[in-house]
């Protein structure tokens, strides 16, 4: 495989009417990894997901499909699997003639549609289910027959658009452990759309952040991680807050001067002269009055998680959530001090 | 549970009592001396059925035609209408809804102006009939064919590589199937029952049902106008029978 292989989009701008749902985004996805596409609702991550598939008309722009341009190609000759938000089974069919269905449009001999719509059912683990109707599944088996379907066809690329939202969130933890485990088996190019930074981080070899149509960032998991561009990156994929920084010799300053912090306290790996620094939830304690780098925040809402309690924090008009293992006693002030390492200079 | 005895009552009310009158005045020697005075006869049925009946195939020839017209041309309409977000698709969805607001003689009468050299071959009733049933086809086809899930099913069949053809006969018409038997069940029998514009647009020479038991009831005994009346409401229970069943099965297959 080269790198010209999997999907390239470049400066690709979709329109809908006078507004611009997409901007000039371009993205490289290799052949073989998953891409992430992460953004708020409405952000355009869908509307890209449905110009690579061939269903909006594309503005600007070039899609490329290992190495074809598909720009103007119709939706039926992009030789793309598509898994949309609701599954969108044939009501009316099998599960064997849904994942089928590709395979006749494409007139592929029936011994040979037949081997491989036993193949693809044996790999979503759904051999037993050929000959039931969809409205005799649980959600998640619907998902695997959307994928099983997508996949039977052997597309050069597939796209899931939001692939999990519709199922129970207790479901949710276990079926992305098994759609990862299909994705990779399947080993096919492809790409998620998710709104969920949870998904993105456990599904993406590449994440791709979209806000108002554009990319904001895109990376590996932990390079996003780790580096979020910026404030909307690090708060929307839950890394944490960004806080303008002053480093002075041995010292960092934050909010305006109000806070300072001793250099030794903080992760400097990146860089040891930045101007911004990532407080995740975890990089706070709480201390003495007389911590290093200690600072006093009102305690604006707490909220017990199970195994940790979360709570919102106002640092001088600056909000921040920080997780506390295991419970902790409600006051309305709080002193706080970063743990060794726990802040991020970038 | 009451109800459902309120509603049924209301039903045997309106729709079972003047039938069962009607048969009982079609039954009676002589209605105007009272119900069964002169006795039990059915001659006068045998009568209406001798009359109606080329009024009756000419009905059902036309309800067929207006029907398949409707699926025709309604569906294609409808479709446009339903997948079209542009202003031209929503204009055309309330100009074929207009005859719903306009008086039958009207239509007729537009239409005798308009396409005369239609009016012998029984086409311009055709015509009539399908312009007076088409907002009930796209009533009934346009909700469907815009839902949600249809629209993404038809998009995964044209990812999967299906051709316009093979979407529509797998994909939308079984996803559609109930919508089509209905609006073909509202068009046969709103055509077949079609009084104003086949009194005027229809040649007097080749007279449908409805104009025949008008001149029935205008012209002939009372006794013979409901023995026609009664075999109109028998011949619409084959057609009627056929489209329940075949639904239920459809609704059975779909479970």
């Amino acid at each position: 495989m080269t790198a010209s292989q999997g999907l390239s989009i470049a400066g690709l701008t979709v329109r809908y009417g006078a507004t611009d749902a997409v901007r000039d985004v371009s993205l490289h996805v290799p052949a073989g990894s998953v891409l992430a596409l992460v953004g708020p609702s409405g952000c355009g991550k869908t509307t890209i997901l449905r110009a690579v598939a061939g269903l909006v008309d594309v503005a600007a722009g070039e899609i490329r499909i290992e190495g074809r341009d598909v720009t103007r190609v119709p939706a039926a000759r992009r030789n793309v699997g598509l898994v949309p938000q609701s599954y969108a089974m044939f009501p009316h069919m099998s599960v064997a003639a849904n994942v089928a269905y590709g395979l006749r449009a494409r007139r592929t001999p029936a011994g040979v549609r037949e081997r491989r719509v036993a193949e693809v059912l044996e790999l979503v683990h759904l051999t037993g289910y050929a000959q039931r109707r969809p409205a005799a599944l649980s959600g998640g088996q619907r998902q695997r027959v959307a994928l099983a379907r997508a996949l039977a066809v052997d597309p050069a690329l597939l796209l899931l658009d939001e692939p999990l939202s519709a199922l129970d969130p207790q479901l949710r933890g276990d079926l992305r452990r098994n759609l990862a485990a299909n994705l990779a088996a399947a080993g096919c190019t492809t790409v998620i759309v998710t709104h969920d930074q949870q998904e993105a981080l456990a599904l993406g070899t590449t994440i791709a952040v979209v806000r108002e149509g554009r990319v904001v960032q895109a990376g590996t998991p932990a390079e996003l991680w780790n580096a979020p561009a910026d404030e909307f990156v690090a708060d929307f994929l839950g890394s944490g807050r960004m806080l303008p920084a002053r480093r002075d010799g041995d010292v960092v300053t934050l909010l305006g001067g109000r806070w300072t912090l001793p250099a030794a306290l903080l992760d400097t790996s990146r860089t040891r002269d930045g101007d911004r620094v990532l407080i995740r939830r975890d990089s706070l304690v709480p201390a003495g009055p007389a911590a290093p780098g200690g600072v006093t925040a009102l305690v604006r809402h707490v909220e017990f998680a199970g195994s940790h309690t979360r709570l919102r924090l106002d640092l001088d008009g600056t909000e921040l959530d920080l997780d506390h293992p295991g419970v902790l006693s409600p006051a309305p002030v709080l002193t706080l001090a970063p743990r060794p390492g726990g802040i991020v200079l970038l | 549970m009451r109800a459902g005895a309120a509603w049924t009552r209301l039903m045997v009310a309106v729709v079972v009592v003047p039938m069962l009158v009607t048969l009982v005045v079609a039954t009676s020697v002589s209605f105007s001396t009272g119900p069964f005075s002169g006795g039990v006869t059915f001659d006068w049925m045998s009568l209406g059925l001798e009359l109606l009946a080329p009024t009756l195939l000419r009905s059902f020839l036309v309800g067929v035609g207006v029907a398949a017209a409707n699926l025709l041309i309604g569906g294609l309409l409808a479709w446009w209408v339903a997948r079209t977000a542009a202003w031209p698709a929503r204009l055309v969805g309330y100009l074929a809804n207009l005859p719903l607001a306009v008086p039958g003689i009207a239509i007729s009468v537009a239409l005798i102006g308009t396409y005369a050299q239609l009016r012998p071959s029984g086409l311009l009733l055709v015509a009539g009939h399908v312009v007076f049933t088409l907002p009930f086809t796209l009533a009934a086809l346009v909700p469907v064919l815009a839902a949600d899930g249809l629209v993404e099913c038809d998009q995964v069949a044209r990812s999967l590589g299906a051709s316009p053809l093979r979407r529509l006969v797998t994909v939308t018409l079984p996803w559609c199937r109930v919508a089509v038997l209905q609006a073909a069940a509202t068009a046969y029998a709103l055509s077949y029952g079609e009084f104003n514009i086949s009194f005027f647009v229809n040649a007097p020479a080749a007279p449908t049902a409805p104009f025949a038991l008008f001149e029935a009831y205008a012209t002939r005994r009372i006794e013979l106008a409901s023995a026609m009346s009664i075999w109109f409401i028998v011949s619409l229970l084959p057609v009627l029978g056929a489209l329940a069943a075949l639904r239920g099965r459809l609704a059975e297959r779909s479970s």
